[in-house]
C-alpha cells in the first residue's frame, strides 16, 4: 500500500525461509541432529512473526493502512447485505436530497446576496420621517422616493461611488401579432454600470441612453427571456419589438443569472428611465416631487461605511427638504407637520439583497419546511442506525472472535464508524443527484405572480454542496455512534455463546430507536393533518361569496395603445357586450383584481357624527354597478352604485362610496354610516367630502383568513387605465371562457385579454403557499410512516428470532398458537404506545410554533391527533403481522431441537 | 550454537544495537558479499554472543542500511546451492564504514583516557 521500498512481504518471507534453511544446514554441519537442527535454527532466529511485522510496518504509515483496510472491510460488508445497504442509502439519499433542495431554495430566497459586483457595498435609500404627498395620505416613510430627489442627489453627489434608481411595471410585449404580459424594470442609465453587469450579447444601457424623455426607444432583454421567447438567437440584436404598442429596439441581452433587484419579480426587459411613459402610460412622474415611485440604490465609496455615508448625506438632505418647502406648489401645512417633514432623514439600508416582496411572506413557511426536513433527516438517521445495529447484531459472533483475538475496541468502533461514513457518503451522492429534481418539484408548488417569474433555480452550487456534506457528516455521527459503541462493547464470552442474552443490549437500543421513529412519524402526521385541514377549510370557506361559474379576466387598454379618455367608454362597451351574451347571468367590473393579496389602499379620515381617522391603510377598489350583484354580495344598508354615480370628464371626481360591515364595526362604532363622509389621508387638512351611500356585507379579499375593512368607489367616477371583469355564468363554464374572449375581440381585436380564469383558479393560486406546506407535510409524513414501519418490522423480526426458544417452549407446554402471535402484537403495541407518549408533548410544543400558519383548526385538534394516532397504531399492527404469523407457525420441536 | 542469555528488554536491545549493529554489518561485509545468516553468525562469533541475541533482529538493521543505500542486495546461490539474498557494500557504504570506524576509535580512546584504562596509576 503506502510504502517506499519496492520489496514485497513475500520476498522477505522467502529471505527468512532461506535464513532458517542455511542456519539449519550449518547446525547439521556442526554436528546437531537434522530434526533438532530446524527447531534450533528457529530458536536462534527468534520471533519470526515480529520480524515480519516490523518489515511490514517499515516505511508504512500505519494509520493510513488501517484506514484502507477498514474501508475494504466496510465495502465488503455493504456488498454482503445489498437490501439493507440499498434501504439505508435510499433513506439517507431522500433525507439529504430534500434538505439540500430546500436549503438551496431558502438560500437563494432569503440569504444569498444579489449576483452583482461587490454586493456588500450596495445600500438602499430609505426616507425616514414624514413625506408630504400630493393630497393622498402621507404615511410617510419607506424606500420609495420622488425622482427629482434622485436626480439632484446624483448631480451633487460627493458621497457615493455612484447611484441608480429603478421601478417596475407590467407591460405588454408584442412580436408580430403575439402579445404577452411581462414584467419590466425601468432603470436609470447608471444601473448596469454601478452593478457591474456585463452583456451576454450586444450592449447594455448606459448614461447616454437616458438623457431626454422619450428619446431612447431601446430595451435590454434578460437572459432567460431571450432564451424563452426568442430561442437564444443572435439575430435578436437590432430587432424591433412593441412594448405597450411602442416600437423599441433590442440593443442587447444581460448576462445569465442576473435578474434585476427583485428575485420574486424577475423582469423580462429593462427600459431607460427616460422611457418611463412607455411602461406607465399617461404618467411619467419624473418631475413630480409630491409623488414617489423610485427605489434608489447607491454603491459606497471604497473605505466608507454606510454610517459615514449617512452622516455625510445629512446636510445635503436637509437643504433639499428646506428648498422643497420654498418651491411653488408646496401645500399649506401645520407647524407640526412642517416640523415633522424637516426632521426626516435618509437612512441607508443594506442593499445586497435587493428588493423582494415575497421574502417576508416565504420566511415562515421556509423555516417550517427546513424544520420538517430536519425531522425527516433525523428519522432517516434513526432508521439507518437501526439497520446498522441489525448488521452489527448479525455479525456479533465474528466481532466477538476478533475481540478475543486481540482487536482493540477502538479499532472495532472505528471500523463500524467507517462503514457508517461510507454509507452516508453514498447517501450524500444519492441526495446530490436527487436534489435538483426535488427542488423542481418544490418550486412548482410555490406561489407564482402573474407576469414576473421567480428567479429561483433548483440548482446546486458550492455552498449548497458544502451544506450537503455537512449534513452527511452530521448523519454519520448520529446514525453511526450507536452501532459503533455497541459493536465495541461486544464481550467475547457472552456473544460466542449461542444465547440470546448477548444481543439484548443491542435489541434494547434498536427498540429505543423505533420508539423515536414512531414519535417523529406521529409528529409529522399531526403536522400534515393540520396543514391539510387548514388548506381544506380555507378553500371551502372561500372568500365569503359563491365562486361557482364565476370567471374573471383583466384588460389594460393603456398598454394596448389607448389614450386615457378612450378607456372608460371602451370598458363600458365591453361590459355591455358581455352582458348581452346569453350564457352570462351577470357581469361587473373592479378596477383592481381581487384575491391577489394586495392592491390599492390608503388611510382615511371619516366624518360621521364624530371625526374618525383610521389607524392604517384601508383596502379600496372602484367598482361598477353590477359588481356586488355579480359576486352575490348583499347590500345590507343604503344602495348600490347607479347611473348617477358617473363622471364623464377625464380625471377623477369621487363623490360616492360604499363601505363594508367590517369598516363600520371597527371604526364607526355606533355612528350612522349612511351619509357620513370620507377623504383620503390622516392629516388635519383632510376634507371629507365623499359620501357613503351604502354598506355591503363583508367578504375576504387581501387575505382569506379574516375580513378587513373595505371601501368601494364608483368605477365611473375615476379614470380606468385597466380593470378586471367578473362574470357569473348561467351554467358550467367550458364554452363561457371562449365566448368572453370572442366578445372582447368583437369590441376591439387589438385588446389583449389577460389572466382569463375562474375565480376558483385564482383562489387556488392565492393558496399556493398553504398548498405547498400541506403537500410537503403529507409527503414527509408518508415517508416517516414507511420508515417507522420498516424499523418496527426489523426489530420485531429480530426479537422473534431471539425469543424463538422461549416461544417454542410455550407452544410445547400447550399455549394456543394465537397467543404466540399475540406476543409480537403486544410488543408492537408497547413500542407504538411509547412513541405516541413521547410525540404528544413534542407535538404540542411544535404546534405552538406553527400556529400562525393554521386556520380553522387548533394546533392540537383532537380529531387530527386521534386520527394520526390511529393511523400509526394500524401501521404498527401491519408491521407486526408478518413476524406474528411466523412466530405462530413455529414448530416447537424444531426450535427446541435446534439448541 | 548460540547460547541464550537472559532476554533483555526490547527497548534496551534496540538502543544498544542501533549504532553498533549497523557498523558491525558494514564491517562484516568488507570481506565480500554475504547473506543474512552468514552475517549473523559472523557477528555472533566476533562479538562473543554479546551483541546479537536472535538473528531476526538483524533484519531491521539490514533493511535500514539498504534504504540508506550503504549496502545493496540481490538473490543468489550459496555454497551449498541454497537460494539466499546476498548483501554487499556500496561505495558510500565503504566510506560510511571508514567514518564510523574512526568515530568508534576516537570514542574508545577518549573513554579509555577518562576511565583510566591505559594509565598505570590503578596498578591493574
Amino acid at each position: 500500500m503506502i510504502r517506499r521500498t519496492t520489496r514485497t512481504d513475500e520476498d522477505f518471507a522467502a529471505e527468512i525461509e532461506a535464513h532458517l534453511a542455511l542456519e539449519a544446514d550449518q547446525l547439521v554441519g556442526e554436528g546437531i541432529d537434522p530434526a533438532e537442527a530446524e527447531a534450533a535454527a528457529r530458536r536462534a532466529f527468534g520471533n519470526r512473526m515480529r520480524s515480519e511485522e516490523r518489515f511490514y510496518y517499515l516505511n508504512r504509515r500505519v494509520w493510513l493502512d488501517n484506514l484502507a483496510r477498514s474501508a475494504r472491510y466496510a465495502l465488503r460488508q455493504m456488498r454482503l447485505s445489498p437490501v439493507s445497504t440499498a434501504t439505508i442509502v435510499l433513506s439517507l439519499g431522500i433525507g439529504i436530497g430534500l434538505a439540500t433542495a430546500i436549503f438551496s431554495l431558502a438560500d437563494q430566497a432569503l440569504v444569498r446576496a444579489l449576483p452583482v459586483r461587490a454586493p456588500a457595498e450596495l445600500v438602499q435609500l430609505e426616507w425616514r420621517g414624514q413625506f408630504i404627498g400630493s393630497g393622498m395620505g402621507s404615511v410617510g416613510y419607506g424606500s420609495l422616493v420622488p425622482f427629482p430627489l434622485f436626480r439632484e442627489l446624483r448631480a451633487e453627489n460627493e458621497v457615493f461611488q455612484d447611484l441608480f434608481a429603478r421601478t417596475t411595471a407590467e407591460v405588454h410585449v408584442a412580436i408580430g401579432d403575439d402579445t404577452e404580459p411581462v414584467q419590466a424594470e425601468i432603470v436609470t442609465g447608471s444601473f448596469f454600470a454601478t452593478l457591474g453587469i456585463r452583456p451576454a450579447l450586444g450592449r447594455l444601457l448606459t448614461e447616454d441612453d437616458d438623457l431626454q424623455p422619450d428619446a431612447h426607444p431601446m430595451v435590454v432583454l434578460s437572459h432567460d427571456y431571450w432564451q424563452r421567447r426568442f430561442g437564444g438567437r443572435d439575430d435578436i440584436l437590432g430587432r424591433s419589438i412593441r412594448v405597450n404598442d411602442h416600437a423599441m429596439t433590442v440593443i442587447g441581452v444581460a448576462e445569465p443569472g442576473f435578474f434585476g433587484m427583485d428575485w420574486s419579480l424577475a423582469p423580462a426587459i429593462w427600459l431607460p428611465m427616460m422611457m418611463k411613459t412607455v411602461a406607465t402610460p399617461g404618467w411619467s412622474g419624473l418631475d413630480e416631487r409630491r409623488a414617489r415611485f423610485a427605489h434608489v440604490y447607491a454603491r459606497l465609496a471604497p473605505g466608507t461605511s454606510s454610517a459615514q455615508a449617512a452622516v455625510a448625506l445629512e446636510p445635503w438632505f436637509k437643504s433639499y427638504l428646506r428648498a422643497d418647502t420654498e418651491r411653488e406648489g408646496w401645500p399649506p401645512l401645520t407647524e407640526h407637520q412642517l416640523a415633522a417633514y424637516l426632521a426626516s432623514d435618509l437612512a441607508l439600508m443594506p442593499g445586497d439583497h435587493g428588493q423582494s416582496r415575497l421574502a417576508p411572506q416565504l420566511e415562515r413557511p421556509m423555516l417550517i419546511l427546513l424544520a420538517a426536513t430536519g425531522l425527516i433527516l433525523l428519522l432517516a438517521c434513526l432508521n439507518v442506525a437501526n439497520l446498522s445495529l441489525a448488521r452489527v447484531l448479525m455479525a456479533r459472533r465474528a466481532t466477538a472472535l476478533r475481540t478475543a483475538l486481540g482487536a482493540s475496541r477502538w479499532r472495532i468502533a472505528c471500523e463500524q464508524a467507517m462503514e457508517s461514513g461510507l454509507l452516508a457518503a453514498c447517501g450524500c451522492l444519492a441526495g446530490a443527484l436527487l436534489a435538483p429534481a426535488l427542488g423542481r418539484g418544490i418550486l412548482s408548488l410555490l406561489p407564482q405572480t402573474t407576469a414576473g417569474g421567480l428567479a429561483l433555480r433548483p440548482e446546486l452550487d458550492l455552498r449548497v454542496l458544502a451544506f450537503a456534506v455537512a449534513v452527511t457528516a452530521l448523519t454519520t455521527i448520529l446514525a453511526g455512534t450507536a452501532p459503533a459503541l455497541y459493536a465495541a462493547s461486544i464481550r467475547p464470552l457472552s456473544a460466542l455463546k449461542l444465547q440470546a442474552a448477548g444481543a439484548l443490549g443491542g435489541l434494547g437500543i434498536r427498540k429505543l430507536l423505533v420508539v423515536g421513529q414512531f414519535a417523529l412519524a406521529l409528529v409529522l402526521l399531526i403536522g400534515a393533518g393540520l396543514f391539510a385541514r387548514t388548506l381544506g377549510t380555507l378553500r371551502s370557506d372561500g372568500p365569503g361569496y359563491a365562486t361557482t361559474n364565476l370567471l374573471m379576466f383583466r384588460l389594460a387598454p393603456r398598454n394596448d395603445g389607448y389614450e386615457t379618455e378612450a378607456t372608460k367608454p371602451l370598458m363600458q362597451r365591453v361590459l355591455d357586450e358581455l352582458e348581452a351574451l346569453p350564457e352570462v347571468a351577470q357581469a361587473g367590473i373592479g378596477a383592481w383584481p381581487m384575491l391577489e393579496g394586495g392592491g390599492w389602499n390608503n388611510p382615511l379620515t371619516i366624518e360621521a357624527t364624530g371625526r374618525v381617522v383610521t389607524d392604517r391603510s384601508i383596502p379600496m377598489n372602484a367598482v361598477s354597478a353590477g359588481f356586488f350583484q355579480t359576486l352575490g354580495i348583499p347590500i345590507v344598508r343604503g344602495r348600490d352604485f347607479g347611473a348617477r354615480d358617473a363622471w364623464d370628464e377625464p380625471g377623477w371626481n369621487l363623490r360616492s362610496a360604499i363601505v363594508n360591515e367590517e369598516l363600520v364595526e371597527r371604526y364607526l362604532g355606533g355612528m350612522e354610516p349612511i351619509g357620513a363622509r370620507l377623504d383620503f389621508g390622516t392629516g388635519p387638512d383632510a376634507d371629507p367630502s365623499i359620501e357613503i351611500v351604502g354598506v355591503v356585507r363583508s367578504f375576504r379579499d387581501y387575505t382569506l383568513r379574516k375580513p378587513e375593512p373595505q371601501v368601494f368607489f364608483s368605477l365611473w367616477e375615476r379614470s380606468v387605465p385597466q380593470a378586471t371583469f367578473y362574470i357569473r355564468g348561467r351554467s358550467a363554464t367550458e364554452t363561457l371562457a371562449r365566448s368572453l374572449r370572442d366578445a372582447v375581440q368583437r369590441v376591439d381585436p387589438a385588446l389583449t385579454v389577460l389572466s382569463l380564469r375562474s375565480v376558483d383558479d385564482q383562489l387556488d393560486r392565492m393558496l399556493a403557499g398553504e398548498r405547498m406546506l400541506a403537500a410537503l407535510a403529507t409527503i414527509f409524513a408518508a415517508l416517516a410512516t414507511v420508515l417507522a414501519m420498516i424499523g418496527l418490522y426489523g426489530v420485531l423480526s429480530f426479537s422473534a428470532e431471539l425469543r424463538a426458544r422461549e416461544i417454542g417452549l410455550r407452544l410445547a407446554l400447550g399455549a394456543p398458537r394465537w397467543s404466540a402471535g399475540g406476543l409480537m402484537v403486544r410488543e408492537a403495541g408497547r413500542l407504538t404506545a411509547a412513541g405516541l407518549l413521547i410525540a404528544l408533548p413534542v407535538s404540542w410544543v411544535l404546534g405552538r410554533l406553527v400556529e400562525s400558519q393554521l386556520y380553522g383548526v387548533g394546533s392540537m385538534d383532537a380529531m387530527i391527533v386521534a386520527g394520526a394516532a390511529a393511523a400509526l397504531a394500524a401501521v404498527g399492527l401491519l408491521a407486526a403481522a408478518l413476524p406474528a404469523r411466523r412466530v405462530a407457525a413455529l414448530d416447537p420441536l424444531e426450535v427446541l431441537r435446534g439448541e | 550454537m548460540s547460547t541464550q542469555h537472559e532476554p533483555r528488554a526490547d527497548t534496551d536491545r534496540i538502543a544498544l544495537l542501533q549504532g553498533t549493529l549497523d557498523v558491525l554489518i558494514l564491517r562484516t561485509l568488507i570481506f565480500g558479499s554475504q547473506h543474512g545468516q552468514g552475517i549473523a553468525r559472523e557477528i555472533q562469533r566476533t562479538s562473543g554472543e554479546v551483541l546479537l541475541v536472535d538473528h531476526g533482529s538483524l533484519y531491521p538493521a539490514l533493511q535500514r542500511l539498504e534504504a540508506k543505500r550503504w549496502i545493496r542486495a540481490a538473490w543468489g546461490l550459496s555454497d551449498n546451492n541454497r537460494r539466499a539474498r546476498f548483501y554487499e557494500l556500496t561505495e558510500e557504504g565503504r566510506e560510511q564504514l571508514g567514518r564510523e570506524t574512526d568515530r568508534w576509535r576516537r570514542l574508545v580512546e577518549a573513554m579509555g583516557r577518562v576511565l583510566g584504562l591505559h594509565s598505570t596509576e590503578t596498578g591493574r
